[in-house]
């Protein structure tokens, strides 16, 4: 049960940051709204990782421990990428 | 020619069919999701067989350094070039320090407590990696973590430029591939350890991944810092 609460909850997560994604303009809440969606996917990962009722599967944690990482890498490179384009980076609501 | 208004409109119209798309696309995932058996997963009673030849007892440990450290070699490798996409980031543009650099005080004495507490436990989750929940991401994040706390507290950032730091960046990679150079010399396989030493060499190469991930994260921070605010100044 506690298993498909986090995998509706990672869906939950995926499917505001796509909205964020796809609605806000600026490009910082792009880069924020990708890392919601990872979030999501990780916490999908990790309740699928739940069979067993004292153990978990490694595979699925190992993957997400450097998948987290790397997003926090990968944003940092995008924020820096961003601020050599002549785009707002900010929406036009926060100003 | 549309006027102010309708275009306003016209965005609040794909808005909500982006919403009403996005929340049908969830549900049927969620749908999909509750109806799909639980797989029977091999993987755990694998890992379990063959832990005695890891080297280490944690099974997430075993996984990222022996079973499948082709992964983390990789990653290593990631992190590699993302140092070197963001060491020419570090002076350029920020003119002063980002407006969340204080110098409280209050914040300065539990700073002073905090930072040696952060660094003793990143060297306690770098140990206890080998055999319990643990190991270099935590170690390295909570030392970049220990990094940013003194940025913030206005101590002193050190100018990442330097030789030392480069060969810090790079530390991890450079370990790891002499560690397989060894292991392949000794079992003639890409990435086999030899199994007596293995314990010792996954954590060679974790001790060196810890102060990688600590410094390639810290960058992160220190290449990114200020330009945000700074950006959303130019913009408007």
């Amino acid at each position: 049960m506690q298993a498909e609460l986090y995998s509706v909850c990672g869906v939950i997560l995926f499917a505001l940051g796509l909205i964020a994604f796809l609605v806000k303009s600026g490009v910082f809440h792009k880069v924020l709204a990708l890392n919601v969606m990872g979030i999501g996917v990780f916490m999908l990962l990790l309740a699928t990782s739940a069979f067993y009722p004292n153990a978990i599967d490694p595979l699925t944690h190992g993957m997400v421990l450097t998948g987290i990482v790397v997003a926090v890498a990968g944003s940092a490179l995008a924020l820096n990428l961003a601020t050599q384009i002549d785009l707002p980076l900010q929406s036009d609501e926060m100003k | 020619m549309i006027n102010a208004h309708d275009s306003t409109s016209l965005k609040n119209r794909y808005v909500f069919i982006i919403i009403m798309a996005i929340s049908m696309l969830a549900g049927c995932v969620i749908y999909a999701l509750l109806q799909t058996p639980a797989p029977q997963n091999i993987m755990y009673d694998l890992v379990q067989a063959n832990i005695q030849q890891s080297g280490v007892t944690n099974p997430v440990t075993a996984i990222l350094l022996n079973f499948r450290a082709y992964d983390t070699l990789l990653e290593f490798a990631v992190f590699f070039c993302v140092s070197i996409a963001s060491l020419p980031y570090l002076d350029a543009g920020v003119s002063d320090s980002s407006d969340l650099e204080t110098q409280d005080a209050p914040l300065f004495s539990l700073v002073k407590v905090l930072a040696p507490l952060t660094i003793l436990l990143a060297g306690y989750m770098l140990w206890v990696g080998s055999f319990k929940p643990g190991g270099a991401f935590q170690a390295g994040a909570l030392l970049a973590g220990c990094g940013l706390l003194l940025t913030l507290s206005n101590v002193g950032v050190t100018r990442m430029n330097g030789f030392w730091w480069r060969s810090i960046f790079s530390m991890s990679l450079i370990f790891f591939i002499l560690v397989i150079g060894f292991s392949y010399l000794h079992s003639h396989t890409f990435l086999m350890y030899p199994t007596t030493l293995s314990g010792r060499l996954i954590l060679f190469v974790e001790f060196a991944a810890t102060f990688s991930i600590a410094a390639t994260l810290y960058l992160c921070y220190l290449s990114v810092r200020g330009k945000v605010s700074q950006g959303a100044h130019r913009a408007s």
